[in-house]
């Protein structure tokens, strides 16, 4: 009678664990795609739907023969357009199946990532995942059985725990990007994950492990592209990027040279490539009333330049351009009957240093300029430079839109 | 507080306020600009001399005498040889008054024959134009008989005046880079030779002051003559010589007869050589320019690009009077200046630039 009484105590308290480890009623389905979009590779998707339906059978779930497809359709999520794994098998059929198995793989040279995914169809809720890493190549078979090994312990946990999935130790949780104005679209490895809005981008879910180094971009229409690499240290982070810089699409420059000091000129400038190559124009007139028995003289300086910029990028807050080109200075003298001085020059490169200061900048330049010495001229065949031997300097302020 | 601030940047505001009157008076272009009075496009005669023929060489004097007006000569010289006939010489002088206004052309009596330094006015209003004398319209003469051309000729690159009716000329020994003396020709009022051809020496240095004979170098120390202004009242020459070897300038003044006496030395207290700066009455170093002398000073027009104005005593030696007075000038060696400071014949400065060809006068600025 008591050894009959401590048999039905020691089956009811091992009845869960029975229920739990080996429920024949379990189905689930097998998705797999490329993370890039297109057609899929059939060996590495053999080798993973074998691979796994064998870690699900040996997990006591029953495998649903064949594969499933995403729905087709003109307002459904697709590769690589939709990057959120969730939006993306929701648009499964999978039928009665209580769990499907995603995995999405990647082949860049030699490496194989693959990314996997428990979901939930009927609740439409990511039930967890793995982020897993694998050389390519002729050690493939063994690389994918290696990466299902890794997933294996998701599996467990779903089994064992259903719904009560924990978050998995090791992987970062949440990433919010803040920084890049609204409407920056940020890439995560190769990924897509979301557009700043209000201020910040949250990531809630990531299969990427904590200490992973991941290359970060962030593109905006306008803007210059900013790319960067981040370790991901924590479960929980903050990724601190810089404002992305606008793409210069034109300058207004306002100068003042030191070698015709009582004028002052204006110039503007088309950016044929953002912050890079450029168009430009420049006028420069003195203001000369002359004095007792002096009459006044004149100059009126206008150069078409072409330009680019050197040595540091759109971020950096001083840059350097040089620009070449050609000028004319006429020049006017008051009650002279003649024709006007005519002094055509060549820019020979205008090495021009330009300090960023929020949309407005200061410029600093010698003028390098080689006057030609054509025509009725004063200056003749020379290079144009003050009696002290240095170049005219010039010293401007530009704006930048 | 406030008073004493102000008391303290007072120096400074007024550092600050003359340093900016220089450097709004800093400019590239020369100074002259707006003196600029007339000009005058002198190309198509200039192709019509030269027959498309290039490289075409220049040069741009005044001549000036108190009893004339002044004018302005531009020498254009085509390249004189030729393939086929060898030496062929095409020259012309273009002669303007001093407004610029064209007075007449003249060409060389023959191909062989050819223009050259000195141009002056002489006694009886001609003008005499290396060996050739012309009139002041640029027309031929026939004295010296018959071809109105010195024989022989004096040294080229030379300067020449008028006193009474002899005409003088100095120049630097022909076929020498410099030399311790000058050569001088003394011509009468019908053009011949008052001493034999190519006229006697005057000596700069005295012997003792000379490096010895022996020195390998002797041919290229000594002196060359850059200019020479005569007073006609003082009966002065003021000679301007150019020490090439110490890239310097000196001036010194001897009277007319003791300069053409046969025995006369320009500097007669130099003991030894080198000949110091100090020794000479006024002494400029400067890498050689381009000078123009006249009575009261000179110009030089220097490859640095500065263009200044010397004055000099005007009794006595010519020793520096006052500051030189120097501008920006022409940075380009290919221009061509001539000046006319003149207080009968007028004060101003001419300016020629082969690539427009445009003669410019401008108004005194020194």
């Amino acid at each position: 009678m008591a050894k009959g009484r401590l048999a039905a105590v020691l089956f009811f308290l091992a009845l869960p664990a029975l229920l739990f480890a080996a429920d024949p009623g379990r189905k689930s389905a097998l998705f797999m795609a490329p993370l890039t979009g297109g057609s899929g590779d059939p060996l590495v998707e053999d080798i993973l739907a074998s691979e796994l339906t064998t870690a699900l059978q040996n997990a006591g779930i029953t495998v649903a023969p064949g594969r499933l497809a995403l729905a087709t359709g003109a307002d459904q999520p697709k590769i690589p357009d939709e990057q959120r794994v969730s939006y993306l098998l929701r648009g499964l059929d999978a039928g009665d199946t209580d769990v499907v198995v995603a995995a999405f793989y990647l082949v860049q040279g030699d490496t194989l990532v693959i990314q996997f995914a428990l979901y939930d169809p009927k609740v439409r809720t990511m039930l967890g995942g793995v982020l897993t890493r694998a050389r390519k190549g002729l050690t493939l078979f063994a690389s994918v059985s290696e990466a299902v090994t890794q997933f294996g312990p998701a599996i467990q946990r779903y089994v064992q725990g259903g719904y009560q999935v924990q978050p998995p130790a090791g992987i970062v949780e949440r990433i919010e990007v803040t920084g890049p104005q609204d409407g920056s679209h940020v890439v995560l490895l190769d990924r897509e994950v979301g557009v700043v809005s209000g201020g910040s981008l949250v990531i809630p879910y990531t299969q990427f492990e904590v200490g992973s180094i991941i290359p970060v971009k962030v593109t905006k229409a306008g803007y210059h592209t900013y790319e960067g690499t981040y370790k991901l240290t924590t479960p929980q982070v903050a990724l601190r990027l810089p404002a992305l810089h606008r793409e210069t699409r034109a300058d207004a420059d306002l100068v003042w040279t030191f070698g015709q000091a009582t004028g002052v000129g204006f110039g503007g400038r088309i950016h044929i490539v953002p912050d890079t190559l450029f168009l430009g124009m420049e006028h420069y007139r003195t203001f000369d009333y002359g004095s007792f028995a002096v009459a006044p003289v004149r100059h009126y300086d206008t150069n078409l330049q072409l330009g680019g910029y050197l040595i540091f990028g759109t971020s950096s807050i001083i840059r350097l351009h040089l620009a070449i080109g050609a000028g004319l200075i006429v020049t006017n003298v008051a009650g002279f009957s003649g024709p006007d001085y005519t002094d055509w020059y060549v820019l020979a490169g205008d090495p021009t240093a330009e300090l960023t200061l929020g949309p407005v900048k200061v410029i600093l330049r010698p003028e390098l300029h080689y006057a030609l010495g054509v025509g009725y001229n004063l200056l003749g065949r020379t290079w144009i430079r003050t009696p002290y031997g240095i170049p005219p300097l010039t010293i401007g302020v530009r704006y930048s839109w | 507080m406030v008073r004493m601030a102000l008391r303290r940047a007072a120096p400074f505001v007024a550092m600050i306020a003359l340093a900016g009157c220089d450097v709004l008076t800093v400019t590239p272009f020369p100074a002259f600009t707006s003196e600029t009075d007339t000009a005058v496009d002198l190309g198509s005669r200039i192709d019509a001399i030269a027959g498309g023929k290039t490289p075409i060489t220049y040069d741009l004097v005044t001549v000036d005498d108190p009893a004339q007006d002044p004018r302005v000569l531009l020498l254009v010289e085509p390249p004189s040889s030729d393939a086929d006939v060898g030496f062929n010489y095409s020259g012309q002088l273009i002669f303007m008054d001093r407004d610029l206004n064209f007075v007449g052309q003249a060409a060389t009596k023959t191909s062989l024959d050819y223009f050259s330094r000195p141009y002056s006015y002489a006694a009886d209003g001609t003008i005499l134009a290396g060996y050739t004398v012309l009139t002041a319209n640029g027309a031929r003469t026939t004295v010296p008989a018959p071809y109105g051309q010195l024989n022989p000729p004096p040294g080229i690159e030379g300067f020449s005046f008028t006193d009474g009716a002899n005409t003088y000329i100095f120049s630097t020994p022909a076929g020498q880079y410099a030399s311790f003396d000058l050569q001088f020709a003394i011509l009468l009022p019908t053009w011949g030779y008052s001493l034999t051809p190519n006229g006697t020496n005057l000596a700069i240095v005295p012997a003792a002051a000379r490096p010895a004979l022996t020195d390998p170098n002797y041919a290229n120390l000594g002196y060359q003559l850059v200019g020479l202004a005569y007073d006609n009242s003082t009966t002065d020459i003021t000679f301007v010589l150019s020490e090439p070897a110490n890239g310097r300038i000196v001036a010194v003044r001897l009277d007319l007869a003791t300069a053409t006496s046969g025995g006369g030395v320009l500097l007669p207290n130099a003991t030894a050589w080198p000949v110091p700066a100090s020794a000479w009455p006024l002494a400029v170093t400067v890498d050689r320019p381009e000078l123009h002398a006249d009575a009261g000073g000179f110009f030089m027009v220097q490859r640095d690009g500065w263009l200044t104005r010397t004055n000099w005593a005007l009794t006595g030696q010519p020793r520096q009077d006052g500051s030189p007075l120097q501008i920006v000038g022409d940075k380009s060696l290919s221009r061509h200046y001539a000046f006319l400071n003149s207080k009968t014949g007028g004060e101003y400065m001419y300016r020629f630039d082969p690539s427009s060809r445009m003669l410019t006068r401008y108004k005194r600025w020194w």
